[in-house]
């Protein structure tokens, strides 16, 4: 029994074609034409299960790094090899731009918690502090407060804790989200 | 408990199969010229579980590699395969795989035949 119709396959290997876009036509063509035969066979067998390839930009991005650096050294196109040495780099930059800010931010949430908790040791150094100007001045602990005074009082307390704990569960579920999308795209097995 | 010892357990298979899946691949492709839900079949029929997208790209890697060349063979079914062959040098890649393979597993089994499993 066909979990997926002819529709879903057309929909399926025109998103897989626009995600090899970066491909040179030949190689993109040659990988949409063995996947699209594969389906057609499966869908004679009635075996066909397109979730079992996950969304069809995932997958094509499981053939570019391979192949596009393969028509780069191959073809010995300067500028195909600089294209795809740099699509490589943005690996690092999905790392400094995406998983250390969000690992920044869930430790950041639990300091926001700790301070919180702390705030009965040490009320008038931890809170909400404003200039005299009213303008925002500084917000958690703060050791030298100079002209600044706190406003929140004793309702930091539950604040900083509820704010911490919610930043620390968001960057948490953010996180899980990036590594089960690596997951998915090394993936080996069912 | 049971739960998490199992998930452990196919984790950890999971890593195996991704490392051995080439050479896997390799052997078959050794044997005879396939397609790829051909290999597909194979592996699963072998109990090696690969699931349906996987064999693409690891091909796909192969033949970047070098170590098969491809063909697309129309065989009047409707649609075209495109045959996997191994290459000299992915032939060569296999015969010394094979040989590391034999060197570890009776390594391990020199380590696990000694384990008590009750």
């Amino acid at each position: 029994m066909n979990k997926s119709s002819k529709a879903d396959i057309d929909d399926f290997v025109s998103r897989f074609r626009r995600g090899l876009a970066a491909l040179p036509a030949d190689i993109r063509e040659d990988l949409v034409r063995e996947v699209q035969s594969h389906f057609d066979e499966r869908l004679i067998q009635e075996k066909l299960d397109l979730a079992a390839f996950g969304s069809p930009e995932e997958y094509a991005s499981r053939f570019l790094n391979a192949e596009a650096l393969r028509a780069a050294v191959t073809r010995d196109n300067p500028l195909q090899l600089v294209a795809v040495l740099l699509g490589r780099v943005r690996a690092t930059f999905y790392v400094m731009f995406v998983v250390l800010p969000l690992a920044v931010f869930e430790i950041m949430g639990l300091a926001l918690v700790v301070t919180g908790f702390c705030k009965p040791f040490s009320s008038g150094h931890i809170g909400l502090f404003l200039e005299p100007a009213g303008r925002f001045g500084a917000l958690g602990w703060v050791n030298d407060l100079g002209s600044m005074h706190e406003v929140l009082g004793y309702a930091s307390m539950p604040l900083f804790i509820f704010v911490g704990l919610l930043l620390f569960w968001a960057c948490h579920r953010l996180l899980l989200l990036v590594a089960r999308r690596e997951l998915a795209l090394m993936g080996v097995g069912r | 408990m049971q739960d998490h010892v199992q998930s452990e357990v196919n984790a950890w298979k999971s890593q195996i199969k991704k490392g051995t899946l080439e050479l896997a691949i390799l052997a078959l492709l050794d044997v005879k010229r396939s397609y790829g839900l051909e290999l597909l079949e194979r592996l699963n029929e072998l109990d090696l579980e690969v699931s349906e997208g996987s064999i693409y790209p690891l091909l796909a890697r192969l033949r970047t590699e070098k170590k098969v060349t491809t063909q697309w063979v129309d065989e009047g079914v409707g649609h075209a395969h495109k045959y996997y062959s191994l290459t000299p040098y992915g032939h060569r890649i296999l015969t010394k795989m094979l040989a590391a393979w034999s060197e570890y597993t009776k390594a391990l089994d020199g380590v696990i035949s000694k384990v008590n499993p009750q």
